[in-house]
Order: structure tokens, then sequence, then C-alpha cells
């Protein structure tokens, strides 16, 4: 099956006061039909800047895009034009973003905007006006489990709530019929029964539309609950990807290890969470080898030299380190193993005194 | 010394709705906080957990007397908080500190590390100058900063330098209680928990008691060793934490539980979706304020606020299902957490976005 969008090796450079920001570097990955692939990462992790490298939504001049291909459908979008991207964006390819108030005019009605959307309709569609416009707007909203859209219609953003606006957005995003859906961190601003009842219901409108999404969050909740597979950004760069079962599972990179464990578990105690020493390393000045080595427990003189490449641990399953290496070439039995143990999640250093350079109790 | 440190009594706040811009006439009244009953152990975390408007941050800023209660009291070791004037009030201030979510707009950009930290002793007379000097240093190593890094300014920290920062200013006057206002919600997944660890282990060096106000529930069981719940400016469910994890009561607890979203795939688990948005505390709903939104609502819900029970020692819930004058004692829910009659299933067409009226409501509750 051809994914409905394919990435390969996508660079972006910022050119900032600091100096080049290399902020998406190599990144590769497939989307298909239907399917929900998380975006994983802290801040600065690059994770915003693909979706808006995808958007070709990058701010100028600073921002340059200097390899690789975006393909939808086979047709590679950092080659269109301007005006051919416009027709690309909100209808083949839609965003919602974070916060719904910047992603709705203050000044306009419900109905305003959302008809702006609809208008976006695919070519074989058939044109709507008048009523016949609003009567989508209404099904629409009705869509998106909006309560009375025949009022809502006339509302204006700000007397919505913060779920509801959101709804609106999603309204919008899916009216056109998007091939894909890009959803950057979009519950982050919501209450958590808010979330969960808007999670359920992108999850509804994608089983309804077959819309594929590209899910951006911090949250392995969320990710566990919506995607397919997932891809975990370290400092511009996927550092693992793979099913979210095996990526859960049998976490690969020391990266993803270390995420998950300083995350706090809601099912069960937890007496000392790990924590990940330093910080993530300025972008604009990356260090040659691995970049999460100077922070990673099981780092040695490879890591420091050069940036390992993909290594597959098993079908659909990817990590970018240099752990996995012995793994994949034949072995002398001797360092056996050694090899198997890195394969098989290798212990963290849980609670170790001076984690974090405050262990001074 | 007790082993309460603050007790909350019956404390309530209403603020006021004006309209007009010269005659302020009050129009209506928003219950932010209503008849809040807590005690704090000494040395212990209570966690305050509730969606935003629930009245946790109002309750937050009455302990730190940032606002005035309209009625009800806090006492600090028995003393009303609240009446406190000139040097016992600022004795009370450097006794309860607090840390506040955001570390960017919590320091002042125009001063050096070591005056922000040292902050709370200057104002407050408390020591000399070597003193102050002295214990900013051994605040600086105990929050894991070098001692240099006290003459820079906070623009050249991290957000979670900062919040250690913040920390440090907290208990640079050794408090008895620091009110940790959505300490880590503004920081990365990573930084979370240096902090977590952090105050946890300050908190064992200090013995010092937290009140934590949060909306994330996994950081709430690493943290509190007690919880409450609020929804509306009510408490409605308040249980020594790992009792509360292991068997939630309340069905909104429940929700907010099943709304929590575990970081495991295939977990199987019965969803809770809550219909609507919550209520404007401007208008709270009759009788039990979570009744519109209650998947086990019943008739009885919209007409009588439910009173506090205590289904099992220490265990506290006010909900009519555990009520065995309500529900009678074979109806009557279980204290283990388990559920009676399962949530009826939100239909599709089941309006999602807003609860139904106070006027309007329908028991579903008639077949029990």
């Amino acid at each position: 099956m051809t994914p409905v969008l394919s990435v390969r090796n996508l660079r972006m450079h910022l050119h900032t006061r600091w100096g080049i920001t290399r902020a998406v570097d190599d990144i590769s990955f497939d989307l298909h039909e239907g399917e929900t692939l998380g975006i994983v990462g802290e801040s600065g992790c690059g994770k915003s800047m693909t979706a808006l490298t995808l958007m070709r939504l990058l701010p100028r001049p600073a921002a340059r895009i200097v390899g690789g291909q975006v393909l939808l459908d086979g047709e590679d979008l950092l080659a269109k034009s301007e005006s051919e991207m416009r027709q690309i964006r909100g209808r083949r390819m839609a965003m919602i973003l974070q916060d719904p108030q910047t992603s709705l005019n203050p000044v306009f009605s419900i109905e305003t905007q959302l008809a702006e959307a609809l208008e976006l309709r695919q070519e074989n569609d058939e044109p709507s006006f008048g009523a016949k416009l609003k009567a989508r707007a209404i099904q629409a909203l009705r869509m998106v489990n909006v309560a009375d859209p025949e009022r809502r219609l006339a509302s204006y953003p700000h007397q919505l709530s913060g779920g509801m606006k959101q709804r609106v957005v999603g309204a919008m995003a899916i009216a056109p019929r998007p091939r894909v859906l890009i959803a950057d961190e979009p519950t982050t601003a919501l209450d958590v029964t808010i979330q969960l009842q808007y999670l359920n219901l992108l999850k509804r409108l994608q089983q309804q539309t077959g819309v594929s999404i590209i899910f951006i969050t911090h949250d392995f909740g969320v990710v566990a609950k919506m995607c397919d597979r997932a891809a975990v950004f370290y400092a511009g760069r996927i550092v693992e990807q793979g099913t979210v079962r095996k990526l859960f599972n049998q976490p690969a990179h020391p990266y993803t290890q270390a995420l998950m464990a300083s995350v706090p578990r809601l099912e069960e105690r937890v007496e000392k969470l790990y924590s990940i020493e330093g910080k993530p390393p300025a972008l604009f000045d990356l260090p040659e080898g691995c970049r999460f080595a100077p922070r990673c427990p099981h780092a040695f003189e490879r890591c420091a030299k050069a940036y390992p490449p993909d290594f597959e641990v098993e079908t659909g399953h990817a990590a970018a380190c240099w752990l996995h290496e012995r793994d994949l070439t034949p072995q002398p039995p001797l360092r056996r193993g050694e090899g198997e143990q890195v394969s098989a999640s290798p212990p963290l250093p849980l609670g170790g005194e001076g984690v974090g350079g405050w262990g001074a109790t | 010394m007790s082993d309460v440190v603050l007790r909350l009594e019956h404390l309530t706040k209403h603020f006021p709705v004006t309209k007009g811009l010269v005659l302020q006439k009050v129009v209506g009244w928003v219950r932010a906080v209503d008849d809040l009953n807590l005690v704090l152990k000494r040395g212990e975390t209570l966690a305050l957990v509730g969606e935003s408007g629930c009245g946790k941050s109002t309750t937050a800023k009455m302990i730190l007397r940032l606002e005035t209660p309209t009625s009800g009291r806090v006492y600090l070791d028995g003393q009303d908080v609240h009446v406190l004037a000139g040097d016992d009030l600022r004795r009370y201030r450097t006794r309860v500190q607090a840390v506040f979510q955001d570390p960017y707009s919590s320091l002042s950009p125009r001063r050096r590390v070591r005056d922000i930290i040292a902050e709370p002793l200057v104002v407050n007379r408390k020591a000399t100058s070597a003193e102050v000097s002295e214990r900013v240093q051994e605040l600086l190593a105990a929050v894991g900063l070098r001692p240099e890094q006290g003459d820079l300014y906070p623009h050249e920290f991290s957000g979670g330098q900062r919040q250690r920062i913040a920390v440090a200013s907290a208990l640079v006057s050794d408090p008895e209680v620091v009110v940790l206002d959505e300490p880590v919600s503004a920081l990365d997944v990573s930084v979370q928990a240096q902090i977590m660890n952090l105050l946890k282990s300050l908190q064992e060096r200090y013995g010092v008691t937290y009140l934590l106000v949060a909306h994330n529930l996994a950081t709430v069981r690493y943290l509190a060793h007690d919880v409450a719940v609020m929804y509306l400016g009510e408490i409605v469910e308040r249980a020594p934490t790992e009792r509360l994890y292991g068997a939630p009561l309340h069905p909104y607890t429940r929700a907010l539980f099943s709304a929590a979203l575990p970081a495991k795939p295939d977990v199987q688990r019965q969803e809770i979706v809550l219909r609507g948005e919550v209520p404007s505390p401007l208008n709270p709903p009759s009788g039990c304020r979570f009744h519109v939104r209650c998947p086990w609502a019943m008739a009885v819900c919209s007409q009588v606020a439910p009173a506090r029970l205590e289904p099992s020692p220490g265990h506290l819930v006010a909900c009519h299902l555990y009520d065995s004058t309500i529900m009678g004692s074979e109806n009557v829910w279980p204290a283990d957490g388990a559920l009676l009659t399962p949530a009826p299933p939100l239909s599709p067409e089941l309006d999602l976005s807003e609860a139904p009226s106070n006027g309007h409501h329908v028991s579903r509750g008639s077949h029990r």
C-alpha cells in the first residue's frame, strides 16, 4: 500500500542570530491511509517545526528547506509553487493548533468562518451557496457535537468555551475532507474530561472520513490512546519510530526509555522518578555524534564520533542508536550476551545519587 | 506541636458580579469556593485536584492571604490567619510560602538570583546580612545550583532551573507550609521529573508541609499523601492517596481517572465520558452540583445536596450513591470502589456539548 504522505530526508534550517539552527534534520516517515502517527518529544525538539515544514508555513526569510521530499499522494509538495500550495492547504492537508483562539478570527461569526472552510471543497464536489451552505455548516457543527448548531452559527468565538472552540476548529479542518490532518497538541489547552471528549470525537471523525492524522503531543497517554505508530523526536531528529505497542513495551532508544521512566505513573506508586541529567543541546551548536550521548547512561566512544543511522530493531521498529548495531551485524560469540541484554531494555540507573545534580540529602 | 499544621474551616469565597461602570450594582455571585473543610498534616502533602474553575487556586490564595474569605477560617497552628496584622502578619508571610506555575513570570527579571532567594528573609527582617548570605548559599546547593549561579539573572536560566530558584526562595525562610500551585505543569516532561524529585527530597529534608494544587493525577500520586477532589467549589471526595487511587468512589473522581490516560497501549478500561462542560459557578446546579453531568444521576440528585459520608475510615465522599438512607441498605454502593451499575454509554445523538439545564433534568436512575 502506498502511503498517503511520505516524508523523505526532510531538512529545514532556521537562520538565526546565533547561527544556523538545524530545526528539522533528516526526518523520514510514512503515513498510511486512515492511520494516526504520533510525534512525541519535548519542547524545542522540532515537532511543530516539522508540521509547519510539511504545510510550508514557515517564517520567512529565516527558514529554509534545504533538502528532502514531502510526497502527498506521490506529489512532492516542496516542488509546488506558493499558489499551488494554497490549493493544498486546508483542502488536502489541514491543521489543528493547540490554542483554538489563534485559529478563529474574533471579529467574524462562526458561520462566516465555517463557510470559508466549506468553500474549500474537493474538486468534484458541488459548490454550495446561501441556504445550502448554511445547511452544510450546521451539519459540520453537528458532526463535532456542538449543541444547538443553528444558534451557534451566529455566535462569535469569545462566546464559546475552549472545548467548543476547539470542536469548531476541528469542524473547519475536517469539513473539506482533507487526506491528512495535522493535530499539533490540540488538547493541551483543554481540561482532562474535555480532552477525553475531544480525543474520542477525533477518533470518530477519522473512522467516518478515513483521514490520516499526524498527532503531535508530549503526552505519552495521548499517544497510547490515539496513535497506531509513533516517532520520538530529539534535537531535530527522529531517534525512534515504530508501532505504539512496540514503542511502549520495548523502547529501543535510551532517550525513549529515559523519557518513559521519568513520567510518573497513574496506575502504580513510584518511589523515585528517573530524571534525565542535563538538557537538550542547542540546535545551533550540535555535538558531532549522537545528540543524546552527553545525557545518555549507555554512551560509549562511538556515540561521540558519529551520528548513528537508523537500526531496524524489528520489522517496522527502528532506533537511531549505536547500541543496536551489534544486534544486526554477525557477532562474535563472546559479545553475544551483551548484545542481547541491550536489545531487551537495559536497566536504567534509577534513583542514583546526584541525579540532576541535587542529590545532596 | 500538633500533627495538624493548617486547618480550613467552612472556607467560602464568593466573588461579586457587578454591572455598570460607576455605580457598580451586584447582579450575582460567583461561588468559587463553598464551605471547604480540610486539614494539612505536618510534613505531608495534600493535593487539591480538579479542573479549571473548580476553586483550587482560590483556596490556595486564601491560604496565602491573597484573597479574603467571604466566610470561614484558616488556622495555622490554631491561629486564625485572617485576623493577623502588623508583625504577626509579617511573620505569617515567612511561615507560609508559595511556588507558582510559571517560573518565567514569578521571578523578577531585574534582580540577581541571590537577591530573589534572599527576599523573604530581607523584607521580613528575619536575619543579619551574614546569616542571609549563608542561608542563600545553603538553599542554592539544596536545589542543585552552583554558588556562583547566584550572581546571575533569571533570564540566564532554563525553565527547570528557574523553578529551582522559585523553590529555593520559597524555602529560604524555613516555612511550615508551601503552597505549590501547578509547580511542574509548565515544564517539559524530563524537567518535571527533576523538579518533582527535588520537591520530594526537600520535604524529607526540611519536614515542610505542601499544599499541592494540580490537575495531573499521575503527578499527584507521586507527590501527595492525601488528595481532595474539587468540583465547582466543593470537595466531592477526600482520601489518602493510595486509597483513592485504589478505589475512587465519587462519579466525578471516576470520570477524572478515566480521563487521565495511562501511558500504556492496550489497557482495557471502562471510559467514563462526561456530558458537557463544567457549568458556570455563577449559577451552580441545584442539589449535587455534578448531577447535570453525572452518568448515574438520580432524581434526588437535582434536589438534595449530598451529605459528606465516610463509607470507609478516612475516605470521605459527598454522593447519594453511598448513602444508605437514600439508596436503601441493599442498593447502597460498596466502599471498595466496585461499580454497582455500569455507566450508561453516551449515545451519539446525546448532546455532548451542553449539559441539560437544571430544570429539565430527567432521572436516569429510576430502574434502581
